[in-house]
């Protein structure tokens, strides 16, 4: 059976794992057609950021994976405009698949989900 | 005495101007690992001398001309300059 989910991701790329493991699940739940969507919001907006290199400190271009999400049905990426103007981020230096939401609007979107993961 | 502050995580614009209230004139402030972050605001108070680890906001994709970007000798040399570090 189909489901609606969300994936939350609200923390920076590099510190923890915690970004990699999200979209290896949003990954995953598209492998099995479910209709996945992908949220970024406070320091998880670091993430959409283009041209990042982390061999740089040693880590791997997991968010190189984010240009697969179409091929695995992952209809939309969602950001947090909010934040963005917070941390004094410039828009076009985001990926372009990335649609830039209103907190308001962010909510209205989940309520519309059957589960909601927080990372 | 001058204090090298080291800023290790990503912070709002309030959060920063708390912080650098406790910066005195003639001291430094480095920006390492998710600190790098910082770099991208750029109201950051003129009366300090900033840096970032190179490598550190390469990876990040973080440019700003604001700061001199260093790598971790220059960043040893910086904390002997200094009579000490404080990592907020």
């Amino acid at each position: 059976m189909t489901k609606k989910i969300a994936v939350i991701n609200s923390q920076s790329p590099f510190n923890t794992p915690a970004g990699r493991e999200s979209l290896d699940l949003a990954l995953i739940f598209g492998a099995f057609e479910q209709q996945v969507s992908v949220f970024f919001i406070d320091d998880g907006v670091y993430q959409l950021i283009k041209s990042q290199q982390p061999e740089q400190i040693g880590g791997k271009d997991f968010l190189a994976t984010m240009k697969a999400f179409e091929l695995y049905d992952i209809e939309n990426t969602y950001c947090c405009e909010h934040s963005i103007a917070q941390r004094s981020i410039d828009k076009t230096t985001l990926i372009a698949s990335a649609v830039l939401l209103t907190p308001e609007k962010i909510a209205q979107q989940l309520a519309t989900f059957d589960h909601v993961v927080m990372q | 005495m001058t204090t090298l502050h080291i800023i290790n995580s990503a912070k709002t614009i309030p959060e920063l101007t708390t912080l650098s209230r406790y910066f005195v004139k003639g001291d430094s402030v480095i920006f390492i690992q998710d600190g790098c972050y910082n770099l991208l605001h750029h109201t950051l108070p003129q009366s300090f001398s900033y840096y970032g680890i190179k490598d550190d906001s390469a990876a990040r994709n973080i440019v700003c001309p604001a700061a001199k970007l260093i790598d971790y000798e220059h960043f040893i040399d910086l904390t002997l300059a200094h009579a000490k570090t404080i990592s907020w």
